[in-house]
């Protein structure tokens, strides 16, 4: 009997072993470690200085994606207080943020039905005393070669905006600035038509009357900002570019009097994948002269951006006589905008900077930082905040009135994620560092 | 012991083998890491998984075909270990060692990047779809080097590639940029009879023309710029990952709407808006934009205004400021015979997106109206837009008509003459050029372009201005 109960036995694991075991395959997990997935993403030591992140709701509710393609801290309305003056890209409006008696942000539409504002410039450009807004419009937030672009001058009449076209059958707009650049004292303009793959630079002279003669000064496509400053020190306004197309190169105009000016390369990087995403004119090194910064990192051409080892911020130091000597003064993936102002209330000036594309699926990758000057040119990146994301634009202003610096920021939420999203968030600065 | 515990022990111990190599087989597999579901597409989230699933216990295709749709959709850090495994298993897995190398780089790891594209290159045997994509591989080493500033190298690397267009630009561009001067502008002419109409071939031109000290042909070449819409192409990258992006999720239940819209399947295209819908909730995605002016759509289709009125309010609540919301309203407030408000909406978006197709729908509208002035002047701008259309297309003459029709119904419109000006340098006929530019000064004193053209030199016509003819559309980059 045992014996025969053994062989039963056996038979029975002998049919029931390959049954189980293919039954249970299918449930049987892997336990082979998970392959490491590489993260070219930013992250940097958290900000000393402490910073208070404060979303500022417009109309109420929040849009789907909001799409802000400039911020700024101005004092619109000339009451001596600077407020956020915001550039919503998907609403195709300009907007001014107040705070009420409460210190609650007040939204106020400047201007509605303006087809993608990359930018709104205060500036006095009737020279009758009040601040009047000029558009730089866009057009399409899309790739786009058509002539889509305009120039637009809301002209402040005390009661409210009159608007003008000073210029049309352009390519994209993405900024303007004024300069009185042939001296006969009204205020003329600087144009950077980005385009797509055309684009120029020009100058808008003043002829009075709200009319405008406009003359090319560069050809090429990508034009982001047109930075005004007197570059040489000869006393008359010079105007800076970035082109940031095919040739990511900086150039200076050099006003030479009489409506004459003469174009040099400041700067140019065989790398057309660098991503130059703006230009900021700022005495970086007080040292007297005007020098230029260059966040990189604008890599928009992809369908979905990474971090690149080369994205960050560049400091263009004015050595004179039209030289600008390149330094890196920070790394940060997916860089797409800078500001300048001091920050820790050091007395110099610091650099703020926002990203667009830092490696997201990381939730410790920084969306913003600031860069400490700590003198003879050396700079200390400090992280600020990881959210929210998709940052474009960036400023520094005392928007609290408490004699901080804070930073305000836009984002443009193109791509995925679709989450920590924002529109206009301001970090208030709540303390001095150390 | 009997033979037939003998051999009931050996089936056993035979089984217990094999099956021990199949569980620890199983224990050990190589399982692809997918990124955690982001909320952003809940299709692609669930697609994603099967295929991942399918690969787990698939071959060297599978694998490849995950890392294609992971990078598809942008996840290039966790294709890059999917494709090293579908390579493990089949080394002669061409496409997946091009796509490790476009991960590397697009992942910002230039040297490993360029390392695995020499490695592609020199594969035995390629297929066909691998040979094809020989040059870009080569291209891509060549702009991988600029991007690490490795300019020689680049050099070297296009020169390997000569004979494909875009790595015979990038090496004019060096040699521009390098002070060869000379050798620049003859690489560029080799390649003009090519690209006739590229614009940046055009624009180097000038450049290159200026720095050899002719100013006459640096003109002439800046002239060609505007009408020249077709780009020489200088990343891949749109190109390559483009059919990835559709394969899954969201955008490929678009995609399957846009071949059910052509086919003309209303049902169809009911019950995927439908799916669609109840995909997107009310998440914060971008389709969202896309949903809301479909349903305008089908509710204009099927001669239901309310429904199309209702999606452009909450295109409008979303955030959408464009002219789109007002012109879907418009179209229902028509089907509701509610002309005057159709109106508005059409004049109010006009005055920020101005159309040919938005001119006409006003020219029409005035002239139904009455006011033949009004009528007169969108359609003057109609054709004005339409003309433009068509010059950007490189059709002249046609595009002349068109404009010469602007001009007479609204004559003091001065980009109207200023490109009449254009058209008529490009045919050769500099006299009725100069005298339309003149027109658009005296339209608009201060017009600088116009004045630029009539105090620039007068080559004649320009050699390159006799090309006719449609052209392709700008290619994405």
């Amino acid at each position: 009997m045992w014996r025969y109960r053994v062989e039963r036995l056996l038979a029975i694991v002998a049919v029931a072993l390959p049954l189980g075991t293919v039954a249970s395959l299918p449930f049987l997990p892997s336990v082979r470690p998970a392959p490491a997935v590489f993260s070219g993403g930013s992250i940097h030591p958290l900000s000393e200085r402490r910073f208070e992140r404060l979303p500022l709701p417009l109309r109420g509710e929040p849009q789907q994606l909001p799409q802000f393609t400039n911020v700024q801290v101005v004092d619109v309305d000339g009451d001596g207080r600077d407020e956020v003056l915001a550039c919503d890209g998907l609403g195709h409006r300009v907007v001014r943020i107040d705070h009420d008696a409460g210190g609650s942000p007040v939204e106020t539409t400047l201007a509605a039905d303006v087809r993608v504002p990359a930018h709104a410039t205060v500036v006095d450009l009737d020279g009758d005393g009040d601040r009047d807004l000029v558009l730089s419009v866009l057009g399409d937030l899309r790739p786009s070669d058509k002539a889509v672009g305009r120039v637009e001058w809301l002209e402040n009449t005390g009661s409210g905006y009159v608007r003008h076209v000073i210029l049309d059958d352009v390519r994209r707009v993405a900024d303007v600035q004024p300069g009185d650049f042939d001296a006969d004292g009204d205020v003329d303009l600087a144009v950077a038509v980005f385009g797509y793959s055309r684009g120029e630079v020009l100058w808008l002279e003043n002829l009075g009357e709200g009319r405008f003669a406009d003359h090319r000064l560069h050809c090429g496509a990508g034009a982001i900002h047109v930075p005004v400053a007197d570059y040489d020190g000869d006393g008359d306004l010079d105007i800076a570019t970035v082109m940031s197309q095919e040739d990511e190169e900086v150039w200076g105009f050099e006003n030479l009097g009489g409506g004459q000016f003469r174009p040099t390369m400041l700067w140019r990087t065989p790398n057309f994948d660098l991503g130059s995403a703006g230009l900021v004119a700022a005495d970086l090194d007080q040292d007297g002269d005007v020098d230029l910064v260059l966040p990189v990192g604008d890599n928009l051409e992809d369908f979905d951006a990474f971090p690149q080892p080369y994205h960050g911020c560049l400091w263009l130091e004015n050595q004179g006589d039209w030289r600008f000597v390149e330094h890196r003064i920070a790394t940060l993936g997916g860089t797409y905008a800078a500001a300048v102002g001091d920050l820790d209330g050091d007395g110099d000036p610091d650099v703020a900077l926002v990203s667009m594309d830092n490696d997201w699926r990381d939730p410790r990758t920084a969306s913003l930082v600031w860069l400490e000057n700590q003198g003879s040119g050396q700079f200390r990146t400090w992280q600020v905040d990881t959210s929210p994301i998709h940052l474009v634009t960036v400023a520094i202003g005392d928007i609290d009135q408490d004699g901080q610096a804070d930073i305000v920021a836009g984002s443009l939420n193109l791509r995925r994620p679709y989450d920590r999203i924002g529109g206009v968030t301001a970090w208030l600065g709540r303390e001095a560092k150390r | 012991m009997s033979l037939l515990r003998m051999l009931l022990l050996l089936v056993v111990a035979i089984e217990a083998v094999v099956c021990g190599g199949l569980v620890a087989g199983r224990l050990l597999r190589h399982v692809p890491a997918l990124p955690a579901p982001s909320g952003d597409d809940p299709q692609l989230s669930m697609e994603l998984a099967a295929v991942a699933a399918r690969a787990a216990d698939g071959d060297a295709a599978d694998w490849r075909l995950l890392g294609e749709s992971l990078i598809g959709q942008g996840m290039y850090a966790h294709a890059e270990p999917v494709l090293r495994r579908a390579i493990a298993l089949d080394p002669r897995e061409h496409a997946a060692r091009f796509a490790l190398a476009f991960v590397l780089e697009r992942t910002g790891r230039l040297a490993a990047g360029i390392a695995e594209y020499r490695a592609f290159l020199d594969m035995p045997d390629p297929p066909r779809e691998a040979v094809d994509r020989q040059p870009f591989a080569m291209f891509a080493i060549g702009r991988t080097h600029l991007r690490a500033g490795e300019v020689t190298a680049a050099e070297v690397a296009f020169r390997e590639n000569r004979g494909f267009p875009p790595a015979d630009f990038q090496l004019a561009r060096i040699l521009y940029f390098s002070g060869r001067h000379a050798e620049a502008a003859a690489t560029i002419d080799r390649l003009l009879p090519q690209l006739p109409l590229a614009l940046e071939l055009h624009h180097l031109r000038e450049r290159v023309m200026e720095a050899l000290g002719r100013p006459d042909d640096a003109f002439a070449a800046a002239a060609m710029e505007e009408r020249s819409a077709s780009l020489v192409e200088t990343s891949f990258n749109s190109a390559y990952v483009g059919p990835f992006t559709v394969r899954h999720g969201l955008p490929r239940l678009f995609q399957e709407y846009q071949r059910l819209e052509k086919a003309g399947d209303a049902a169809g295209m009911d019950a995927l808006l439908t799916t669609a819908e109840s995909l997107l909730g009310s998440r914060r995605v971008p389709q969202q934009l896309t949903v809301l002016p479909l349903q305008a759509e089908r509710g204009l289709a099927r001669r239901m205004p309310d429904v199309a009125i209702a999606a452009a309010a909450a295109m409008r609540e979303a955030g959408d400021g464009s002219a789109l919301p007002l012109l879907l309203e418009a179209r229902a407030r028509d089907q509701r015979g509610e002309q005057e408000a159709a109106l508005a909406l059409r004049r109010r978006a006009v005055e920020f997106e101005p159309t040919a197709q938005l001119h006409l729908e006003l020219a029409e509208a005035f002239d139904r109206m009455g006011d033949a002035a009004a009528g007169k002047q969108h359609r003057a701008l109609h054709h004005f837009h339409a003309g433009l259309d068509i010059y950007r297309r490189n059709q002249l003459p046609a595009a002349l008509e068109r404009l010469r029709m602007a001009a007479d119904l609204q004559p003091d419109h001065a980009a109207t003459w200023f490109h009449i000006g254009e058209i008529e340098y490009h045919l050769g006929r500099t006299e009725a050029a100069d005298a339309a530019w003149r027109t658009a000064l005296e339209c608009r004193p201060g017009y600088g372009r116009a004045a630029a053209f009539l105090a620039g030199p007068r080559p004649a016509a320009a050699s390159s201005s006799r090309i006719q003819g449609p052209m392709k559309e700008p290619l994405s980059r």
